[in-house]
């Protein structure tokens, strides 16, 4: 028997001595556990999932049955603010205390008798109603069975309005009182029928109408200022169902004038300059003078308070000709412009002469100031300078 | 021995995950010598015992792993996180010693070949395992790499130096001299 042998059967043995007073039973205990707690979470899941669907699920039911189902018997109906800028009431013919701007989104949950007034969930006080002109308003449906409901009996709202958690989240209201908003829209009465106009009028009210709305409007007929304050035409009386279009009269604030800064002092400043010449004798391109180039760079360093805006060169008698100078450097207010001068070819062989050149620099304002250099340009024979 | 291990495909409960079906196979077949097997490695039985029923724990909690040799497995596993709860597990003896086993608690203490436990216990972990593993659970050396995550060629130095160890320890005691 090798000592391998040996050893394998010592160890095996050893192993199993050892391990005899192991207990399967509390592994498999233990080995069950494990597993029921991999298959426990399910549970909870299964029941926050199933919560969920259900909750959802009522949601969905009570949201179909009260606003989105198509119907007659609807309480309440989303809508839309329709106008730039419109009041919101406590009454018909209450006290604004409010606005919606166009883009809010409210619940409508009822209406007055005569329908010219919506009765609309106030997003910023949930338990609260308020009255809007219905002509402000343009439901996603249309809905004509909203109930009639009395502004003073509140229990009545109350019960109308829908419950919080329906209020459309992106409603959003601008509580600025009536009277700090420029333009409002209002119907003319709750009660046409009954009430003059002029006393069912909502306080502080003026008008306006959707601004680029085709709807059709009576004319607009003369209706009593409800305050010697108000500058701005009366409401029309609500839209009874009539045939004749007429463009709804349209309001505008007075333009507020914007206020204008102070004009700067006129810029009377001339720009100031320093001309130089690489070269003062100018010979043909081609030529042998040993004195002279055919080109001369001509360097301007120009400066203005405000900002010189351009540089030019123009030379003669004869030759004669001008050219622009560009910025090499520097600033408008501080830099240095550069050109090139000649070569003048064509002269006569003999010709020599004094040309000046003069250099303007000018700004904006057309302020300017003018320096000149000199220089003598020759023909092919430049000894005759 | 069995070989118990499975790969893991789809199942439809837990009660029949491969998984499950190979830790209760485990568990009536090789959890004793299993965990004899690791207290060879260890040198102590409550240990071992202890950290195969963990080892068995995170075998199923690793279920969508493909364990090839579960017994093997377990065994490094368990030797693994049993020398690191060494030192916890002793001071728990060492308090336990100062108090007294309880009167009515019948304490059972494993007939062991101490001499081969103690010649074990002067080889390096590693050197341990890859003997038990070779000698006990009777895998090759190419297994026994792939068990301990390391080359052939280092499982065969292991081995080689245990052997060399082991043969010493046992012959001295076998002749009752010292090397």
């Amino acid at each position: 028997v090798s000592f391998d042998d040996d050893l394998r059967d010592r160890m095996r043995r050893a192993a199993n001595d050892a391990g005899a007073a192991a207990d399967p039973a509390a592994a498999a205990v233990k080995i069950g556990e494990a597993t029921a707690n991999a298959a426990a979470p399910i549970g909870p899941v299964l029941k926050i999932v199933g919560g969920l669907a259900v909750t959802g699920l009522a949601v969905g039911v009570l949201l179909g049955a009260t606003v989105l189902r198509p119907g007659g018997d609807d309480l309440v109906t989303a809508a839309g603010i329709d106008v730039r800028e419109a009041s919101t009431f406590d009454c018909p013919d209450g006290t604004a205390i409010g606005s919606l701007r166009s883009g809010d989104r409210v619940f409508v949950i009822g209406r007055d008798d005569a329908a010219t007034w919506s009765a609309i969930r106030r997003p910023d006080r949930i338990d609260d109603v308020v009255w809007i002109s219905a002509d402000a308003l343009t439901p996603d449906a249309e809905r004509t069975d909203v109930p009639v409901i009395d502004c003073d009996n509140e229990p009545e709202l109350l019960a109308a309005a829908p419950p919080a958690s329906e209020v459309p989240e992106s409603t959003t209201l601008d509580t600025t009182v009536a009277e700090s908003v420029p333009e409002v829209t209002a119907p003319e009465s709750s009660a046409p029928d009954t009430a003059a106009p002029s006393t069912t009028q909502p306080r502080s009210i003026t008008t306006t109408t959707r601004p680029s709305s085709p709807a059709p409007t009576p004319p607009p007929a003369p209706v009593p200022a409800p305050t010697p304050a108000t500058t701005t035409p009366p409401a029309p009386p609500p839209p009874p169902p009539t045939p004749t279009p007429t463009p709804a009269p349209v309001t505008t604030p007075p333009p507020t004038p914007a206020p204008t800064p102070p004009p700067p002092p006129p810029d009377t400043q001339q720009p100031s300059l320093q001309a130089s010449t690489s070269s003062s004798k100018l010979a043909p391109a081609g030529s042998v003078c040993p004195t002279y180039t055919t080109s001369a760079t001509l360097t301007v360093s120009a400066s203005d308070n405000v900002g010189v805006t351009s540089v030019n060169a123009s030379w003669g008698p004869s030759p004669s000709g001008s050219k622009a100078l560009s910025r090499s450097s520097g600033t408008a207010q501080s830099g240095t412009w550069q050109t090139t001068l000649g070569p003048f070819n064509g002269l006569a062989p003999e010709f020599a002469q004094n040309i000046t050149v003069t250099l303007t620099a000018s700004d904006a304002a057309g302020n300017s100031r003018s320096t000149s250099l000199t220089i003598f340009v020759v023909g092919a024979n430049c000894d005759f300078g | 021995m069995r070989r118990t291990g499975v790969n893991n495909d789809s199942a439809t409960g837990v009660d029949e995950h491969p998984r499950a079906v190979a830790l209760q196979a485990f568990v009536e077949h090789d959890y004793r010598v299993v965990v004899g097997s690791v207290s060879l490695i260890t040198g102590d039985f409550a240990t071992a015992e202890d950290a195969v029923q963990d080892a068995l724990v995170t075998a199923w909690r690793r279920r969508d792993q493909p364990i090839e040799r579960l017994p093997a497995w377990v065994t490094v596993a368990a030797s693994n996180s049993a020398r690191s709860g060494h030192r916890r597990r002793s001071a728990e003896r060492r308090a336990l010693v100062r108090m007294g086993p309880p009167e009515d608690e019948e304490t059972t203490t494993p007939v062991i070949d101490t001499d081969l436990l103690e010649a074990l216990a002067g080889l390096p972990l590693r050197e341990r395992q890859a003997s038990v593993l070779f000698y006990v659970h009777d895998l090759s050396v190419v297994d026994v790499a792939a068990e301990l995550g390391v080359a052939e060629g280092t499982v065969k130095t292991l081995l080689s130096r245990a052997r060399s160890h082991l043969a010493e320890q046992l012959d001295a005691d076998r002749s009752g001299g010292v090397a």
